[in-house]
């Protein structure tokens, strides 16, 4: 995900509050990204998300969050022209430093192609605005999803795999 | 006949105002056998006028009309065209830039319509690509 001149910043979804913040490093790692021939255009973890679910278990906390992100992951696909995907999961105790479960997911791999569609500073206001459509304008959802898909298969991006998280 | 249908019940129509007032006088019978009141009985002669009409494309039409993209239609109907050459295994005789032009032009105007869903299109300053450009090659 794109943090350039983006602090951490707050999303609502659902009522449940998600936490965006770019990792220590984030310029460093922007730089590698833009200017280094190796790492250029490559996907990288950037940030980390933080929200809290209420749940009768770690597994029910991670299906509710996991379930929860997607909605993020599918609108930060659309704004960045390439996959945006959470690594993992990590389920902790409230106000514990105990992780008590973990989950990985999955994302593309690969080049990431094109730059992101908006201006990172704007991502905020594209989520607030996009977020609650995404279950009330007619066909938004479903569309989002068949566009995302496609564009896996651009031919202005280099060749992308599938491949686990660790 | 598609040709004279063409000029009087809509581009898309197949059936002219001429079929289509046989069919709706060989119908009418019917329907009141059934018992449809005449509000219901309006309805199904007014269904009459788009029955002939591709569904994707009309769909895709009043999409691009509720998110003031109207203009943009000739590009889905060549979208369309080529989905169908495709899909029916006919040649393709357009050389591939062109092809490859037109989707990705089809692509910008999906992400058109995708940011306008989202609410955001037409917010100044937002956009780092040229998405609300008017020419879907801007790059």
């Amino acid at each position: 995900m794109d943090f350039f001149r983006l602090n951490a910043f707050q999303s609502t979804h659902r009522g449940r509050v998600v936490e965006f913040s770019p990792i220590a490093n984030y310029y460093d790692l922007w730089r590698r990204i833009h200017f280094d021939v190796t790492f250029r255009g490559s996907h990288i973890v950037t940030g980390n998300v933080q929200l809290y679910v209420e749940a009768a278990g770690a597994q029910e906390a991670l299906d509710s969050a996991q379930k929860l992100l997607f909605d993020y992951e599918c609108l930060l696909i659309l704004a960045h022209y390439h996959h945006v995907f959470f690594t993992e999961l990590s389920c902790f105790e409230q106000d514990s430093n105990q992780m008590i479960a973990a989950r990985g997911l999955g994302g593309r791999a690969g080049k990431a192609g094109s730059g992101c569609l908006l201006w990172a500073e704007f991502i905020p206001q594209f989520l607030a605005a996009a977020l609650p459509r995404l279950d009330t304008v007619a066909g938004f959802r479903s569309a989002l999803y068949w566009y995302n898909e496609v564009t896996a298969l651009s031919p202005s991006h280099v060749l992308q795999i599938e491949v686990p998280s660790l | 006949m598609a040709s004279s249908a063409a000029t009087m019940s809509g581009k898309d129509s197949l059936l002219s105002d001429e079929q289509i007032a046989v069919l709706k006088n060989r119908i009418r019978p019917i329907l009141v056998q059934m018992g449809l009141p005449g509000p219901v009985r309006g309805q199904v002669y007014g269904h009459l006028k788009t029955l002939s009409r591709p569904a994707i494309l009309h769909s895709a039409r009043d999409l691009l009309a509720a998110h003031d993209f109207r203009q943009y239609a000739s590009e889905v109907e060549s979208f369309y065209d080529l989905r169908n050459d495709i899909v029916h295994g006919r040649p393709l005789e357009d050389p591939v830039n062109a092809l490859v032009r037109r989707m990705l032009r089809f692509r910008r105007l999906l992400q058109k319509l995708l940011f306008s869903m989202a609410g955001i299109y037409g917010t100044a300053n937002v956009f780092r690509a040229p998405i609300e450009s008017p020419n879907l090659s801007a790059i």
